[in-house]
């Protein structure tokens, strides 16, 4: 199919963006890479009136270590967060999970803030600010708010974006030391997940855990975290007996859904085997790391 | 020449960007068309009114079911060619007349200034629909008080037929076992690249119109396409384009948008142009059969089986386009399989439902068979305790054997089934598999290996329509070529092709007839109704083409060397018996004396017809149209040799399963492939590879999935998983070769030999999970929840 | 609708051209510029038969507007030979028999051809991962990832001598 009519503008400031978004609403979408949105729109499932793209807006692409967070400008592409020295050293779990998002070209495209914006359940990116902990800074013509990543996913595909909003940058928690890991099933390689879990760990002097995040996501409307897990873990040592437990526990906290790729129950299964492997996956890293 | 590995000379073009496909085509004047379709499976439309559609600027004009009701005969049936009707042809019209009977049929069509447009107008189409029940299983659909698609016709079994052959009550009161199973093989489809297209053009003038279309078999439907038009068969002119975007059978089934795009020609007087998009495709071009199976084996005790007893049920979908309901009785190509068993009786229904029609899908109807045969020998090994490759072994038709007859009067040509067998297991390393296997399930591990050993039968000899209606007599697998030497000694083919690489084998077999240079035979691309000789069957389906094309060409090619032998006789005042064609002459046999180059011959008998001997045509152009000697009709019991050629081919895997994730890695993969004299090997392993991947697909990812409302659930190409790179292992393939003694060359045709991979993987699975329970699979789709289901179920006792 | 007028250097030549808001740069590659080489399979993004090089970098021509190509450099398929040449990666998709119908085959030589200046020098499995967004029906890819690895290696040589 062939997209409905739209106008469109490319604007080369902020300035002119917000403008527009204030006169025109939710009657228009920014358009960033389009890797999401394009395909709605040439099947007409996505109608708007205006499209505002914003790939010519200057100073948008960074990624940098800005107060003890990690600062990705919203038009940042899925290629450069893959080979980023910066983020290989200070945030790698997003590195490894850009491999997985879609594909090449779709990575050569792809923006971080539009992955985040577009707030898939099942995305990569979401899951691992989510886990990670982080913020986006959303810029409106009066201004500009920060909103904390636990705020800002509201249900499959909306944010806490206003229609005349623009998410300009997304920073993500630096977490120094810990162990991390990250893995997903999807159908095939590049597909969105069926599930997936991002785990970062702290460990004691003793072996004993620390800090701990569990991130969950493809299964609930939005990323999740599995705060019982996390808390149950915490002063504990990881052994077998308490990783089957994790998962347990992580497996009632998540709220997967049945459609034509897997039904709910079996996403809560590959989740409870994600969160034992990613656990025994973090625990050996860390492991390796003292040795 | 034959047997060459010869790069293509197609591929030049298609890499640099110079392929000529339906979307590439323009003609001046040229409008676009879009097609309304409906969003319900089964409605009553109770009013359209296009009126706000013409309001569109750029729009130029709309037509319904109604108005084709009115100017045109419906969609052609197998039954036309025996002066009859089918039961729901009078309903039967590129658009919806007065009901829809699947999500996605259309009911209208706009034209415009281009495609963009068209689709704003087709969205100012007002329909209203009257929703009606909905029907999507076969089963449901055969009850008496379930909904019917056409009320008319009183039921949903569009047809119906039972076939014995042998002595299926006795085999079966002699069994020392039975195994019974409910079989069901999942609705998927090969979904080519490229979707449909037409482009037709009308001239008033002479009440002439021609039609671009991706056709695999112009020449098929060309009679019914002049007749749904009201046209004179001569003056519908069909084209098939140089290069094709794949069509693994689903391109059969065009003639109902060729049909409709050319009435629009006619009305609007304009070239009109219609490219379907993926979604359109997806959801209502055509699907592969779904089937279900009740089937039983009977089998001696020491695993010698005796017969199979099958009640098959097709779901075709809301409307049987021809070729169907051919799929419904395709097992006829392959009765028995590789096996002796020679009693078998078939008890089969097409039965319509609202989702999408079906039609030919690479491997058509005997996958279905291939399938249910496989499966049921696994069941057999099961219940005897015996490893099921010795089981087939024990069951195969002997390489002394052949030709054999098979018990339907399939006449299998050759083969060395054993063979192939003992290779795949050499290739695959079958014994260390075993070894790997024994140390897994040590570490709590599970590897499973699979082998099955089916027939790739080629070219579809078309007495097969006599199945469901004995009064139609029909005999033809024919293919036919034209060969023209020029005046420079070049030489120019014209035959249907269809890609595939048939520009290159086709030039490989005339080279190699005439003796001369690859590069001196050029092999017109695409096919013209109108400078193309065709035969009653051409076209590139059922894995003919090679078998019979070969055929045709060497017939041409035979006429041709003997014409220039009595010319050059003729001239040197000598007997013909004396001299002999070779190397790209006429010479003295033994090649010490004179000759004659095949340049000098073709100019003298183009530009000199006086020099002729008496009774020789003027030119050097022979047309042939070729029939396989082995085709013949079928007889009052049901009997023929329903295809050609009949090749053997052994799929062997070892997989691993994830006891987890129900996730299974596929470890190594081997085809061992007998299709006879191959003409281009390396053409030849490129559609092993292919029809692997297809089948690989269908069994672990493809499924068009209908809720019980008939929506399809994944109708783009988001949520419909073709296998990517990454989902495909590397194949291994390797050739014994078996000649065909009946084809030119011993030529067999392949390229849909992996019908059995869905029973391959459920063998291998339930190998792979035998440790914890004798699991028997029955469906074709082999997803990880399933699998992990099963683990499950294995834990729980 | 808006129009837009946009100059785009298509394989080395310099086009200016007027189109409506919403023309897909495909259509505009097909349609304005008849360049007929890049194809549409799904036109959503899942099949990467339309795939070019945009500034260089391999992208899916169907999601992106033709107005946002104004002042690109493109590359399509027609611009991978010179001079008559086939580039090394169509010989040797020639060579191995890496295509069939071709239809998907101007988009997998696209993405292939700046998958082989991220990773001159790949595995099968990064081969496979690389050409993940490209669908073929034919071939299975079995010799589809054999010719990028070939060509590959022949492009090292070359780079070498």
């Amino acid at each position: 199919m062939k997209p409905a009519p739209f106008d469109y503008y490319a604007p080369s400031t902020l300035e002119e963006v917000l403008a527009l978004l204030g006169q025109h609403g939710d009657e228009a979408k920014l358009l960033a890479g389009g890797q999401s949105l394009m395909p709605l729109i040439n099947m007409r499932l996505a109608r708007p009136a205006v499209l505002v793209d914003i790939n010519r807006l200057p100073g948008l692409d960074y990624i940098r270590e800005d107060d003890g967070m990690i600062a990705i400008g919203a038009l940042t592409r899925h290629a450069s967060v893959a080979s980023s020295n910066v983020l290989k050293k200070s945030c790698p779990m997003l590195p490894h999970a850009a491999q997985f998002v879609g594909d090449l070209q779709v990575r050569n495209r792809g923006t971080f803030g539009g992955s985040i914006a577009h707030a898939d359940p099942a995305s990569e990116f979401c899951a691992v600010v989510y886990t990670l902990g982080g913020e986006i800074v959303a810029r409106h013509a009066g201004g500009s708010r920060v909103i904390p990543v636990e705020e800002f996913f509201e249900a499959p595909l909306t944010t806490a974006l206003t229609p005349r909003e623009i998410a300009t940058e997304v920073r993500v928690a630096r977490i120094k030391g810990a162990a991390w890991s990250f893995r997903g099933i999807a159908p095939r390689f590049g597909d969105f997940v069926l599930a997936g879990v991002g785990i970062a760990l702290d460990f004691d002097g003793e072996g004993r855990c620390g800090a701990c995040r569990v991130g969950m996501f493809g299964v609930g409307p939005t990323p999740l975290r599995a705060y019982k897990a996390e808390q149950s873990c915490v002063g504990n040592r990881l052994d077998e007996k308490l990783i089957v437990e994790l998962a347990e526990l992580a497996a009632t906290e998540a709220d997967p859904s049945s459609d034509v790729h897997a039904s709910a129950g079996y996403r809560r299964e590959l989740l409870r085997w994600l969160v034992g492997w990613n656990l025994r996956n973090a625990s050996r890293k860390h492991q390796e790391e003292m040795k | 020449m034959i047997g060459e590995r010869i790069k293509r000379r197609e591929d030049p073009r298609l890499l640099t960007g110079k392929g000529q496909y339906m979307a590439d085509l323009v003609i001046h004047g040229m409008l676009h068309a879009a097609l309304l379709r409906s969003p319900h499976a089964h409605a009553r439309i109770k009013r359209i009114d296009p009126s706000g559609a013409l309001k569109v600027p750029g729009a130029v004009a709309v037509f319904t079911g109604a108005d084709l009701k009115q100017h045109l005969e419906p969609l052609a049936s197998w039954y036309n060619f025996a002066g009859k009707q089918a039961p729901t042809q009078p309903h039967d019209y590129p658009l919806a007349v007065s009901k829809v009977r699947y999500m996605g049929e259309p009911v209208a069509v706009v034209v415009a200034s281009d495609r963009y447009v068209a689709e704003d107008a087709m969205e100012q189409i007002e329909v209203e629909y009257e929703p009606l029940p909905v029907v999507v299983d076969a089963e449901e659909a055969m009850k008496e008080n379930a909904p019917l698609l056409f009320e008319e016709a009183g039921s949903n079994i569009y047809w119906q037929g039972s076939f014995q052959y042998g002595a299926v009550e006795q085999a079966f009161a002699e069994a020392d076992l039975v195994v019974k199973d409910k079989l069901y093989f999942h609705r998927f489809s090969s979904t080519p690249m490229e979707g449909y297209a037409i482009l037709a053009n009308y001239q008033s003038v002479d009440h002439s119109i021609t039609i671009w279309g991706n056709f695999q078999s112009p020449a098929i439907f060309r009679l019914r396409i002049a007749h749904s038009l009201g046209i004179p068969m001569n003056r519908v002119r069909l084209i098939t384009p140089p290069d094709i975007g794949g069509g693994f059978g689903l391109k059969m089934p065009l003639h109902p948008w060729a049909i409709l795009v050319a009435f629009v020609s006619m009305k609007v007087m304009r070239p009109v142009k219609w490219v379907e998009d993926r979604l359109e495709h997806q959801a209502a071009s055509h699907h592969g059969s779904e089937q279900t199976s009740y089937v039983e084996f009977a089998a001696k005790k020491d695993g010698t089986i005796l017969g199979l007893r099958a009640k098959i049920i097709h779901n075709a979908g809301a409307y049987v386009h021809m070729p169907e309901p051919l799929g419904m009785v395709e097992w006829s190509h392959i009765p028995q399989g590789c096996y002796r068993f020679r009693n078998v009786a078939m008890e089969c229904y097409s039965v319509l439902t609202n989702k999408c029609p079906v039609a030919p899908n690479r491997g058509y109807g005997r996958m279905q068979h291939q399938f249910l045969i496989e499966r049921m020998m696994d069941r057999v090994a099961q219940e005897l305790k015996m490893d099921p490759v010795d089981l087939r072994l024990k069951n195969f038709i002997r390489p002394e054997e052949f030709p054999y007859e098979s018990t339907n009067g399939a006449l299998y040509d050759s083969g060395q089934y054993a063979a192939c067998v003992h290779k795949a297991q050499e290739t695959l390393d079958w014994e260390r598999w075993k070894k790997e296997q024994a140390k897994a399930r040590e570490q709590g591990r599970y590897i499973g290996l699979g082998l099955v050993s089916i027939m790739d039968p080629g070219v579809t000899n078309m007495a097969m329509v006599g199945l469901f209606d004995k009064s139609l007599k029909m005999s033809t697998t024919g293919e036919a070529a034209s060969l023209t030497i020029d005046p420079s000694g070049t030489i120019t083919v014209l035959t249907g092709s269809w890609g595939q690489g048939h520009e290159t084998t086709c030039a490989q077999v005339v080279a190699y007839e005439f003796g001369i240079p690859f590069e001196d035979v050029y092999v017109v691309p695409g096919i013209d109704t109108a400078t193309h000789p065709v035969a009653g069957s051409s076209g590139t389906y059922a894995s003919r083409f090679a078998a019979m094309a070969s055929g045709a060409l060497q017939g041409a090619a035979a006429e041709l060397k003997e014409k220039m032998i009595r010319i050059a006789a003729h001239l040197w005042r000598t007997d013909a018996e004396k001299l002999e064609f070779s190397e790209g002459k006429v010479r003295e046999k033994g090649g010490a004396g004179k000759f004659m180059p095949l340049a000098q011959l073709a100019a003298l008998a183009t530009y000199s017809p006086a020099k002729l001997p008496p009774g020789v045509k003027p030119g050097m152009e022979s047309t042939f149209i070729y029939n396989y000697p082995k085709a013949n009709e079928m007889d009052d019991s049901g009997r023929a040799n329903f295809a050609a050629t009949y090749a053997n081919v052994v799929h062997a895997v070892a997989l691993e399963v994830n006891p987890h994730t129900g996730q299974y890695e596929i470890l190594k993969y081997v085809v061992v492939h007998d299709a006879g004299t191959l003409i281009n090997p390396l053409i030849a392993d490129g559609q092993v590879h292919g029809a692997v991947a297809h089948s690989l697909g269908a069994a672990m990812l493809e499924e068009f999935i209908y809720n019980d409302e008939g929506q399809l659930l994944n109708g783009s190409w988001v949520d419909y998983l073709c296998p990517k790179a990454t989902d495909i292992p590397d194949i291994e393939v390797e050739h014994i070769v078996t000649p065909s003694p009946f084809t030119a060359y011993g030529v067999k045709g392949m390229g849909e030999g992996s019908g059995p991979v869905p029973a391959l993987l459920a063998q291998a699975l339930e190998d792979a999970l035998s440790p914890l329970k004798q699991f028997r699979i029955t469906w074709s789709r082999h997803t990880p929840e399933k699998v992990l289901s099963m683990l499950r179920e294995a834990r729980a006792g | 609708m808006t129009r837009h007028i946009i100059t785009v250097t298509v394989n080395g030549t310099l086009y200016t051209r007027e189109m409506d808001a919403r023309k897909l740069l495909s259509d505009f590659i097909r349609e304005d510029l008849g360049l007929t080489g890049t194809h549409l399979g799904c036109e959503h993004g899942q099949c990467g038969t339309c795939t070019i090089l945009f500034n260089g970098v391999s992208m899916k021509s169907c999601l992106l507007l033709a107005t946002q190509a104004d002042g690109a450099k493109i590359m399509t398929v027609e611009g991978l030979a010179k001079d008559g040449v086939l580039h090394p990666l169509q010989e040797s998709f020639w060579e191995h028999h890496g295509l069939q119908c071709g239809f998907c085959t101007p988009g997998m030589l696209m993405n292939a051809l700046y998958f082989l200046t991220v990773n001159p020098r790949p595995t099968d499995l990064e081969i496979r991962r690389g050409i993940a967004g490209n669908l073929c029906r034919c071939t299975g890819y079995v010799n589809i990832v054999k010719a990028i690895k070939a060509a590959a290696e022949k492009m090292a040589q070359n780079k070498g001598a």
